[in-house]
Order: structure tokens, then C-alpha cells, then sequence
């Protein structure tokens, strides 16, 4: 009962919410998509490559899109219009400069 | 004898070319003399050298001084002398200089990986002394605290692990570590408070909790963040989940953090 518990209070976790950030898995790739209407550019950073910026597609008249390896683990951010952004994602760590900084892990 | 001093002035040339110094050839010329030797050193230390050089070329075009590259080189060669892992550290001045980051927050984050990186190295060793798994389970538990765990937490934590593993093989305390260091850094990650996180995981050993159950407990928690709808936001249902508390709302906004950034696509100066 004890563990049951125990499993419960963890696992109630509910992460509803606007439809602004979200992945597709296809195989060893991710898409990542981005809903942000305004925006005229949009970058990708991750600690894949360094946080080297990859321009996202824009896929519609409001969402962004960047295809990367989906194998390990990364963390990322986006440059909107020349700003650090943070999408809300589901996992996320403390980025050390006083803001944060989000989390893909394959298993998830 | 015009042919045999042109081969001569080939065979200099060529040696010339290939004893070059990729540190000298990689830095830009306003890299005075220290700054290139401390590069060098890195290297010599057995860093990558295209990073090492990379990073450096990085933090000179953002006008970072002479003593704070430096600073950032001694963290990196300090931590790899402790035989800690040296990525993350690196990974973190990579971040700090694409988020156009001031440069002393981009050396004092530095110092706070390794500072962790430290301190859950410090915690691994009081469970196994096999290096490669210190290192494992010191990146996992820095990972956590990254998250938000502080520690005092990760210290109840990696005591209460070390009471249920005081009568296991070391195979198996090693395993149970594995499995709990990354069921915690996962529950870190998705937002709970860090003395929640303690009091769940802690309860757990206390009941008992084996590798498999600990396992179970974690891809459990990941296939409800899965099933979720896919969409994130706002952590909601906080009122049920009792002493369970997260970060606060998150907003979809920028977050600025300490960058600049401005003017048209990645330019902009920093601050």
C-alpha cells in the first residue's frame, strides 16, 4: 500500500498545457516544433554541436520546426528574433545564468 | 643545382607547415602570450584540441580579459587534475557564450559545474571506488542538482542509499545507485521541489525499494509524462499532489537570462 503510494505521489505529475512546444520521434530523429506566430527567425542551440544556432523551418503560419538526432540525451534553447527563448518543455534544469534551460531525453 | 635548392625550399616549407602549431594557427592574432600558452597547456593535458581552441577563439570575439580566459582554462585543467568530468564544464561556457552571457556568469558557471561535478564525485566514492562508475553516478547526481535538488538533499539522499547498500555486494549496491541517482535526476528534472524529491526517493530505500522496483518506478513516471498530452506548459494539479510542490509556473516568454541579444538575426553585442 506503502509503495502504491509512494508511486502515486510521484506519478501524479500532470503536465497539461498550450500547444506551443512539442517532439515527433521518427527513429533515431527528432522534430521539434515550435508555435511562434510572430516571429520572423527562429534558431536552434543545443549542447549537440556546441550550441552552434541552426536556423528552424517554418512549417505554417505559426510553427517552427528543426529535425536533429534524437539518440542521446541534449539540452536546447532557441534564439527568437536575436532573444535566448525557452519553449515550455517538459524537463528542464537551472541554466546557471539566472534563468533555464530545457531537456531531451530519448526515453521520454 | 637549381633544382636541388628547390627541393631544399620544398622540404623547409613542408617541414615548416607540418611542425606549425595548431594553438598559434587557430587563435586569432589580438590572443597575447599567455592566453596562447594556457591554450597550449589544455592541449598538452590532453583537452580536444579544436574545442579548447574553439572555446577560446569564442570567448576573445566576445571581449572576454585576459585573466577571466584564463580563469576558464585553470577551471577546466583544475577539474580534469581531480579527475572529474570535464564536458559538462566545457558544455556549459559553450552555452554561456551562445546566450551571449557576461563574462564573468560564463566563468562563475563554470566554477558552479565543477563545483557539483566536486561534490557528487565526493558522494559516487562512498559507494563505489570503481572510476568509471564514480564518474557515471557523479554526472547523474550533478545532473540532479542542475535540476534544482540542493544539497542537503542529495546528501539525505545519498545517505539513506548507503544504509540499504551497507549489506549488498558491490555489484549490486552499485546497481541500486545507478537506478536511484537516475529515478531522482528524472523527478528533478520535471520540476519538483528538491525536498520533495528527497522525501520520495528516501522513502522509497526506506521501504525497501530494489533495482527492478526502482527501475520500474522511473519508467512509470516517464510513460505518464509520455502519455501526457504532448503538449507542454504549466504543471497543474498541484493542490493533489500534497507535500509535492514544483518550480514555479513556467512561462512561454522569453526568458533573457543575462543575454543581450539584439538587432537582426544572432548578432548583437553582449553585455
Amino acid at each position: 500500500m506503502k509503495r502504491n503510494l509512494v508511486f502515486l505521489i510521484i506519478s501524479m505529475l500532470v503536465f497539461s498545457g498550450c500547444a506551443s512546444h512539442y517532439y515527433q520521434k521518427n527513429n533515431d530523429t527528432v522534430s521539434i516544433f515550435l508555435k511562434k506566430p510572430d516571429a520572423k527567425r527562429v534558431y536552434f542551440l543545443s549542447s549537440l554541436d556546441g550550441y552552434k544556432p541552426r536556423k528552424a523551418a517554418r512549417i505554417n503560419s505559426k510553427t517552427w520546426q528543426i529535425n536533429t538526432p534524437a539518440k542521446t540525451e541534449f539540452r536546447y534553447f532557441y534564439n527568437v528574433d536575436g532573444a535566448v527563448y525557452l519553449p515550455a518543455c517538459r524537463l528542464k534544469e537551472q541554466d546557471d545564468f539566472g534563468s533555464q534551460i530545457c531537456i531531451y531525453i530519448p526515453e521520454l | 643545382m637549381k633544382k636541388i635548392f628547390i627541393i631544399c625550399m620544398a622540404i623547409f616549407f613542408c617541414a615548416g607547415v607540418a611542425s606549425a602549431d595548431p594553438v598559434e594557427q587557430g587563435l586569432p592574432e589580438t590572443a597575447d602570450e599567455k592566453v596562447i600558452n594556457s591554450t597550449r597547456q589544455m592541449v598538452n593535458q590532453g583537452f580536444n584540441t579544436e574545442n579548447v581552441i574553439d572555446m577560446t577563439r569564442q570567448m576573445l570575439a566576445n571581449n572576454f580579459k585576459q585573466q577571466q580566459i584564463l580563469q576558464a582554462h585553470a577551471i577546466l585543467m583544475n577539474a580534469r587534475q581531480q579527475g572529474l568530468q570535464t564536458e559538462s564544464i566545457m558544455n556549459k561556457a559553450q552555452e554561456g557564450l551562445a546566450k551571449q552571457v557576461q563574462a564573468r556568469a560564463v566563468v562563475h558557471a563554470m566554477e558552479q559545474v565543477r563545483s557539483r561535478q566536486a561534490f557528487a564525485s565526493k558522494q559516487a566514492k562512498a559507494i563505489t571506488n570503481d572510476k568509471a562508475k564514480i564518474n557515471q553516478m557523479a554526472t547523474i547526481l550533478a545532473g540532479s542538482m542542475a535540476a534544482g535538488m540542493n544539497h542537503e538533499d542529495a546528501e539525505r539522499i545519498m545517505q539513506a542509499l548507503h544504509e540499504r547498500t551497507r549489506n549488498m555486494t558491490r555489484a549490486h549496491a552499485e546497481d541500486l545507485a545507478m537506478q536511484t541517482l537516475m529515478t531522482t535526476r528524472m523527478i528533478a528534472r520535471l520540476g519538483i521541489q528538491s525536498q520533495s524529491v528527497g522525501d520520495s526517493v528516501c522513502r522509497a530505500l526506506q521501504q525497501g525499494y530494489s533495482v527492478q522496483e526502482m527501475n520500474r518506478m522511473r519508467n512509470t513516471i516517464m510513460a505518464n509524462a509520455r502519455g501526457q498530452n504532448s503538449d507542454f506548459g504549466q504543471h497543474g494539479g498541484q493542490s493533489a499532489m500534497g507535500g509535492m510542490g514544483d518550480h514555479g509556473g513556467d512561462s512561454g516568454d522569453g526568458m533573457g537570462g543575462g543575454s543581450g541579444g539584439g538587432g537582426d538575426g544572432m548578432g548583437g553585442g553582449h553585455m
